[in-house]
């Protein structure tokens, strides 16, 4: 044993610390004796001095090791606690040691004192170690069970959603054929519109998918990206969007246009937000209008996209960041745009929030802890 | 077979197919559809005000936004009409999620149909 020892000793004769030390020293331990042998000392031992081991006699004038070892165990300091003393009987030392004391050594046998020492501190190492694993271990098997249902919830709602337009397609196909034939081809267009609109909303749910599951398993990558650039590029990209053409644009930026964090899970945040004001612009308003409002700091930037949209309702608000949660009928997908966006913003170490009202509009508010500074 | 029918969908097309479907069979009189639990709500709400005829049949999604399709057959049986009893309501959906049959099954909906809608499956309900 290499460690430097604290020992704390509870002993009220000197000569008997004295034997203990030579005991020791015989066995080259390294080891430094702090001797109380009172309670308060006692107390303000394992307070201060911290030992690694605890030797104690059993009976001082106004104190025993009975209470010393209920002490010590009550501040949970796990510590060895080795009882030394003259004669007790066997039964008592059987108590003892079932109240949690590592071991004793009887004053006339001290030469077994540094090997229980030895022995006492590489136990408690192994305990504590197999608790460390114990409890790594649970932590793990609760995270398991945990992905488990996720993956399990998530198979079962992706193949929903990917079905269920694949469904609709059939089912048009079924239709287009007992009309072809009956030779009536009138409707026809009308049946391929819908096929293209299904499978289109099909392919979005694949996209969503995609940006999930890139976004859980690629590193961030940090690079210098211009915001100015960036938006316009993701708004041009939603261009074709129905109504896209309707809604004025602004882009603000404040604090410089370029700032260094990971381009690809910015644009991810960007298209899906901006789609989102698009998709649910309130049609009765003539002015309808999307403000992108960037505040670029050192190492922080704050997005703020507003929009005078329909707006959420109150009791959707807390809801609309969850897995597969769809507020509206209006939604083309498996309702994991939003979610996806939390995740991304999280992976970024940023935060989001949303506020917004029933024909108002909404604000979506943005903090990632990346700036005009390249690195801290 | 003159039903009155309600179909409950948030996939517009979905709607349509079974609509189509019903109407070249030509057992549907009364064909309303809903985009959610909600605003099929909301039209059985209009069809106690004699607005339009309660339905026959519920063609009932499960998985929607806003009202889903469990939601609405919890709210369904707290709701009180006159021959209730009578509405056939069949679910409707492509979950192939065996819980989602059993929920409905311990719901106590008999009728599931996978999608899409085609007439042999229609016929083979309304012989029932």
């Amino acid at each position: 044993m290499k460690e430097h020892l604290k020992i704390l000793i509870l002993e009220d004769v000197e000569e008997d610390v004295e034997l203990v030390r030579r005991e020791l020293i015989k066995e080259k331990l390294s080891f430094t004796l702090y001797r109380v042998d009172e309670k308060t000392e006692y107390l303000n031992g394992l307070v201060e001095i911290k030992p690694n081991v605890i030797l104690s006699d059993h009976s001082l004038p106004q104190f025993n090791s009975v209470e010393a070892l209920e002490i010590s165990q009550r501040l949970g300091l796990n510590v060895p606690f080795i009882l030394v003393t003259g004669t007790v009987s066997e039964e008592f030392a059987v108590t003892c040691l079932k109240n949690g004391a590592d071991n004793y050594v009887l004053k006339g046998n001290l030469s077994r004192l540094p090997s229980a020492i030895t022995n006492a501190l590489q136990q408690k190492t192994a305990e504590k170690n197999r608790k460390l694993a114990e409890r790594t271990l649970h932590k793990q098997n609760k995270m398991l069970v945990k992905v488990n249902q996720e993956l399990d919830r998530f198979v079962y709602s992706t193949s929903h959603n990917l079905r269920s337009p694949l469904m609709s397609v059939l089912g048009l196909l079924n239709i287009s054929r007992k009309e072809v034939q009956n030779k009536d081809y009138s409707r026809l267009l009308e049946y391929f519109d819908m096929m293209g609109a299904s499978i289109e909303k099909l392919d979005n749910t694949l996209k969503e998918i995609v940006d999930y599951s890139k976004n859980a398993r690629v590193d961030v990558k940090i690079e210098k990206i211009d915001l100015q650039e960036v938006l316009e590029n993701c708004i041009d990209k939603l261009n074709y969007l129905e109504g896209a053409k309707e809604i004025k644009k602004e882009i603000i930026i404040d604090g410089g246009n370029i700032i260094f964090c990971d381009p690809d899970r910015l644009k991810v945040i960007f298209i899906n937000i901006i789609s989102n004001a698009i998709k649910y612009r309130d049609a009765n308003k003539e002015n309808k209008k999307l403000c992108v409002t960037v505040r670029s700091y050192p190492y922080k930037t704050s997005i703020s996209i507003k929009d005078n949209g329909i707006g959420i309702f109150p009791n959707y608000v807390d809801k609309v960041f969850d897995m597969f949660y769809r507020a509206s009928d209006k939604s083309n997908g498996a309702g994991l745009g939003l979610y996806v966006v939390k995740e991304t913003i999280s992976k970024l170490g940023g935060k989001i929030s949303i506020d917004s009202e029933v024909e108002t509009g909404t604000t979506v508010e943005i903090d990632i802890p990346f700036g005009s500074r390249s690195t801290k | 077979m003159n039903k009155n029918v309600l179909l409950v969908d948030d996939d517009k097309i979905c709607n349509f197919i079974t609509e189509t479907t019903l109407n070249k069979l030509g057992v549907a009189k009364e064909v309303h559809s809903a985009l959610n639990g909600q605003e099929a709500l909301d039209l059985l709400n209009s069809y106690f005000l004699g607005d339009v005829s309660i339905p026959d049949i519920i063609f009932l999604d499960l998985n929607m936004p806003i009202m889903d399709g469990f939601q609405f057959i919890d709210a369904f049986k707290k709701l009180d009409f006159p021959k209730k009893d009578n509405v056939l309501i069949v679910v409707l959906t492509s979950s192939i999620n065996p819980n989602d049959l059993e929920k409905a099954k311990s719901m106590g909906i008999d009728h599931y149909m996978t999608k899409p809608v085609s007439e042999e499956k229609v016929l083979a309900l309304l012989k029932d």
